[in-house]
């Protein structure tokens, strides 16, 4: 009999498994890509996010005293978590190799120093913080023509990542959702073109486990040799964008337990917890 | 004991088609039971709040003193598989060839029968139609198709067999097959209820008869 009812749910329902083949093999794939991409940002932004000092170089300053006093003011302002002073003797000594020879024998350690300016690394909270307290400190530039405000060059892209990162998660969910949608219409698509049968072989005395354990057993044959191919595409590309670009990172990194927990999570929900419970969910009005 | 019993049973499709009004009747066990009446009377629709493909506006139908409405649906599908229906519509797997069809309903009863194989053929042979045994059901024509529902049915041995104008599509011999397969089967003390305006049928003599009109019992001989 299940050789029976295999039959005829295959032979009426052939091109919609072909189209859940191709359908679970691209979203899986992307799927994979979402959390290649989020945790390599997650990645680059648990280095840098809260490191991100905003520089602000005083010019034409040779009194200690006064940077310190600056200092302090700014340290209380909202948003600054600390301030790292560097004085021009040490921005000297830092940059003396890479500055050009004739320079330095032109011009005395004193008369290249007065060029230099102190530079106060101010640190916001966070990431988040960054925008408003660097538009704080650019209204004291306003009021003194010796003070500059420079970002740091990485800035704007680590902060459009910490946008991507919340980005992300909704954009992860919305596609969770695509997929369960997706399963529940092709569930109903399919009960409704094979409810002729389903009703004759209930009204023979049989009942609707058989139907959902078949189904399930398609669907989840279709979807594990889906998985298969799209994960190798993927980590074919993710490998070799990898080794390309050296601060992308191949993730899912297995070898982390807790890496490892999300895949097999991922798999289960995937796989096989959303295909049963939209197949049950999908076969619940076809009891008579 | 009754076996089938309809207490004030009434049936209205949407929005205000009255199909069967008021049905009040009782079927004891080795009844036969002749349902008639014109095109459109109600008796397929009888037939199907029986075997449960619809279910009443209003009222109770009872199996062996079971009200349908506590029945849960794995409750129901044993009573199915202990009785023999033949559509009107045949209701047959297309897909499926001749034998597949009929063993599908003989596995589903779980009557253990020692070579399957040999049976269904002893019963295709009987109806002429063992030549298209491989064949599957789409292909074959509609008297042909109606000898498939009919072994379908009747090859589980039911205890209650429901036929529902199962000599529409067939020639007189086997009309006369059909019927005294029914009337051994009723010796045998299993019930049966038949659908039909057949007068060749009624002439017969076979049982009870009920009669229905525009979804009321006017007659119960």
């Amino acid at each position: 009999m299940f050789k029976y009812l295999s039959k005829i749910e295959l032979k009426q329902s052939i091109t919609y498994y072909l189209f859940l083949f191709l359908f679970f093999f691209f979203w899986n794939f992307f799927s994979l890509f979402i959390f290649y991409f989020y945790t390599n940002i997650q990645n680059i932004l648990n280095i840098y996010q809260d490191n991100l000092p905003i520089n602000m170089l005083i010019f034409s300053e040779n009194n200690t005293l006064n940077i310190l006093k600056l200092s302090s003011e700014i340290e209380k302002m909202p948003y600054v978590k600390k301030i790292t002073i560097i004085s021009p003797e040490d921005l000297l000594k830092e940059s003396k190799e890479d500055l050009p020879s004739e320079l330095l024998k032109t011009f005395s350690q004193e008369e290249i120093k007065s060029y230099f300016p102190y530079i106060l690394k101010i640190y916001p909270f966070s990431i988040k913080d960054y925008p408003i307290l660097r538009d704080q400190l650019k209204l004291l530039t306003k009021t003194n023509s010796n003070i500059e405000i420079s970002e740091h060059r990485l800035f704007k892209l680590i902060y459009f990542a910490s946008i991507f990162k919340i980005g992300s998660i909704i954009f992860a969910l919305t596609w969770a959702m695509l997929y369960i949608i997706f399963l529940y219409l092709l569930n109903n698509l399919l009960n409704s073109y094979l409810k002729h049968q389903t009703q004759i072989f209930l009204l023979l005395g049989g009942t609707l486990r058989i139907f959902k354990f078949l189904r399930f057993l398609f669907v989840g044959l279709i979807l594990s040799v889906a998985f298969v191919g799209s994960f190798f595409l993927f980590f074919y590309i993710s490998y070799n964008l990898s080794s390309i670009f050296a601060f992308f990172k191949f993730y899912p990194d297995l070898s982390k337990e807790k890496h490892l927990l999300y895949f097999i999570g991922y798999i289960f929900f995937a796989i096989f917890f959303l295909p049963w419970l939209t197949i049950l969910i999908s076969y619940k009005d076809y009891e008579i | 004991m009754a076996l089938l019993i309809f207490q004030n049973v009434s049936k209205i499709y949407p929005p205000y088609f009255k199909a069967l009004i008021n049905i009040n009747l009782e079927i004891q066990k080795g009844d036969f039971i002749i349902l008639t009446g014109p095109t459109g009377a109600g008796k397929t629709t009888l037939l199907k709040l029986i075997y449960r493909e619809e279910k009443p506006t209003s009222g109770e139908i009872f199996y062996e003193n079971m009200p349908y409405s506590k029945l849960k649906t794995k409750e129901f599908s044993s009573f199915r598989q202990s009785w023999g229906i033949i559509f009107q519509d045949y209701k047959l797997f297309p897909e499926l060839t001749v034998y597949e069809n009929i063993k599908i309903s003989l596995v589903l009863s779980g009557k253990s029968i020692k070579n399957i194989k040999f049976h269904i053929y002893e019963y295709l042979e009987r109806f002429n139609i063992s030549q298209k045994a491989q064949k599957k059901v789409k292909e074959l024509s509609g008297g042909e198709q109606q000898k498939v529902g009919i072994i379908r049915a009747i090859i589980r041995e039911p205890e209650l067999l429901i036929a529902d104008e199962p000599t529409g599509n067939l020639d007189p011999a086997s009309i006369n097959e059909i019927l005294e397969i029914l009337k051994n089967f009723n010796k045998e003390g299993k019930t049966v209820i038949l659908a039909t305006h057949d007068p060749v049928v009624l002439n017969q003599n076979l049982g009870k008869i009920i009669k229905l009109n525009r979804g009321e019992l006017v007659q119960d001989v």
